[in-house]
């Protein structure tokens, strides 16, 4: 067993030193949390078939892919059941990239007891309740993290599959917001079920009037709005535990296809 | 009619109960069944939907009467099976989150056996988590934590477990000494359980119907479907033996027979909600009439797929439907000498 492990350590250093130690892609491959010297953990076994394993893409080009077809899904008439949101002039159908938003928008890993180093495990799903924040910005934006892939992937490489703004207490400073049909921010209980009745029902809090309405698809896609008689609709949150972006799916379907 | 057939109805229920039959996985249940009710003299077969239909017997040929209780219950079925081992469910028919907290279930996987595990809110530890009063139970903040060694997605696939997977929950059935039972799956098993009454009584006493007697105990009740297909062609009349709704606002209680006017599907049949009642005074049956807010029944279904039928709805009164319900063996005699009353 040690002798395999320091051979494997071998092998490791040799293809850092052959392909660059920039690929932090091929420590992944090869090195899993699975239990060292389980010959079926393809990843951990060093010979692995690559191909089979899909691995986090945030590349400019895919990035601005999703931006191009959120954008298209905002500006055709979405439902709730879309899942989609416009914050600011950008919209984002869930899940996205958190790449798309962590050059402003950040939280400290030791916050939440991690170092630097920190990597989600395949699949592995953070709670919706990450705090980010972004300088000169009064007001904060909450999320959940998620990795659809086989591997483990960086903060920066996983998806937001939980979005909450909530203005309640930010005075004055706050983001545009736009919702399917129209709805923003201040929009009223009237508004909103002109869009659509809340199919889980409504709750009230008996000691401010706040109403919070509930859309639930398929128990997939979520969409909770806080609304005052005062302030209209004061937060959202929107979600989804789709496992990947249609768009993923679809454009794996062509490749194999082809 | 004698009293033990409310300790008889009870024993059944209890039985039926012990076997887990969430919408979608009912054939243990179907072939338990199906014995019981040959056990006790009647024909029974099995629909190609999964459902059971039950031949009593009877005189008037032309003029059959079909009773639908069902077999199916509420669960859930594995959404996904998260990075951490552990599974996110969506439920099977109206099973709530909020009162599915901390009950225990068992995982069914398509070819490697059964998991135990126990329906938990995410981060579950009030010492850990602050949150833990605060947070809305909805069914993407609670999790099945296996009873399992496993920590990863992998951890959990290599037991079999995936997606799709029917996740049955703990019925937790006590009859009581003071003859109540108190159970998940009282709707609509306990009407299952009133049936086999039924056919028992027919026997013990040597009685051919009326009329002609059918019964459908159909599957998929709880999503919409149960009774919408087998129904005979000579049946004119259909009556649900289901849950009787017990609540504020309402009459009954777990020791009466409910009849229903109206639920969310609209009135009954007016000349059979008046039968019914007839019937129940004579029968010296226990009843109550009420309308129920939000509430559907399989006959509904029969209707809706276009079923020429009259149409009504009686059940022993349940309480805290859809959670852990309780009835009394008195609301199920006086349903079992309704039904005997009515259809003569």
């Amino acid at each position: 067993m040690k002798r395999n492990k320091a051979l494997l350590m071998l092998l490791i250093c040799v293809s850092l030193v052959l392909m660059g130690c920039d690929r932090r892609l091929d420590i992944r491959d090869i090195i899993t949390d699975a239990s060292e010297g389980e010959g079926d953990n393809k990843a951990a076994s060093g010979n692995a078939d690559k191909e089979d394993l899909e691995l986090p893409d945030i590349t400019e080009d895919t990035l601005k892919k999703q931006a191009d077809e959120d954008r298209h899904i905002m500006q055709n008439n979405p439902t709730f059941e879309d899942c989609v949101i416009s914050v600011g002039s950008t919209a984002y159908s869930l899940p996205f990239s958190y790449k798309r938003i962590s050059d402003e928008w950040t939280f400290n890993l030791s916050d939440y007891g991690f170092d630097e180093n920190f990597m989600l495990g395949p699949n592995e799903r953070t709670t919706d309740t990450i705090i980010l924040s972004k300088e000169n910005c009064n007001y904060n934006i909450v999320i959940g993290l998620y990795n659809p892939y086989d591997v483990k992937c960086t903060i920066e490489e996983a998806y937001v599959y939980s979005l909450t703004i909530d203005i309640r207490e930010t005075g004055a400073d706050y983001p545009i917001m736009r919702l399917p049909g129209e709805l923003s921010w201040g929009a009223t209980f009237s508004d909103i079920i002109a869009v659509a009745h809340p199919n889980q029902g409504f709750d009230v809090d008996e000691e401010t009037g706040e109403m919070t309405l509930y859309y639930v698809y398929d128990y997939e896609n979520y969409l909770i709005l806080t609304v005052s008689e005062m302030r209209g609709i004061s937060a959202v949150t929107i979600k989804t535990y789709k496992g990947k972006r249609d768009i993923d799916k679809q454009e794996n379907t062509e490749e194999q296809g082809n | 009619m004698k009293a033990t057939y409310g300790d008889y109805i009870l024993k059944e229920a209890a039985k039926i109960l012990a076997v887990p039959s969430p919408s979608g996985y009912t054939e243990k249940a179907a072939k338990m069944i199906i014995k019981e009710f040959e056990a006790l003299g009647c024909k029974a077969w099995q629909t190609v939907k999964g459902g059971v239909m039950v031949d009593f017997g009877g005189k008037n040929k032309k003029n059959a009467i079909l009773l639908e209780a069902h077999m199916d219950t509420l669960g859930g079925m594995v959404a996904e099976v998260k990075g951490n081992g552990r599974l996110r469910l969506v439920p099977l028919g109206g099973m709530n989150a909020n009162n599915a907290e901390a009950e225990n279930c068992i995982v069914i996987t398509k070819d490697k056996g059964e998991y135990e595990g126990t329906l938990q809110l995410c981060n579950a530890s009030i010492h850990v988590n602050g949150d833990y009063n605060d947070t809305k139970r909805a069914w993407d903040k609670m999790e099945v934590v296996l009873d399992e060694v496993v920590k990863s997605k992998e951890d959990t696939e290599k037991l079999g477990i995936g997606v799709g997977d029917i996740v049955c929950f703990d019925p937790r059935t006590v009859i009581t000494k003071k003859g109540y039972i108190k159970s998940r799956f009282l709707d609509d098993k306990l009407s299952v359980a009133i049936l086999l009454g039924y056919a028992k009584y027919l026997k013990d006493e040597k009685k051919k119907p009326a009329r002609q007697v059918y019964a459908h105990i159909t599957v998929y009740e709880e999503v919409g479907h149960g009774g919408s297909a087998s129904v005979p062609e000579n049946v004119t009349e259909a009556i649900s033996v289901d849950m009787g709704c017990v609540g504020d606002g309402l009459q009954c209680d777990e020791r009466q027979v409910s009849i229903c006017a109206k639920d969310s599907g609209g009135p009954y049949a007016y000349d059979v909600v008046k039968g019914l009642i007839d019937a129940a005074k004579r029968a010296k049956a226990d009843y109550a009439v009420d309308i129920y807010p939000y509430y559907g029944s399989d006959v509904e279904a029969t209707l809706r797929a276009g079923y020429d039928i009259k149409h009504g709805l009686i059940g022993a009164g349940v309480y805290a439907s859809h959670g852990y319900e309780r009835s009394h063996k008195d609301g199920a005699l006086s349903t079992l000498k309704l039904i005997a009353e009515y259809i003569g």
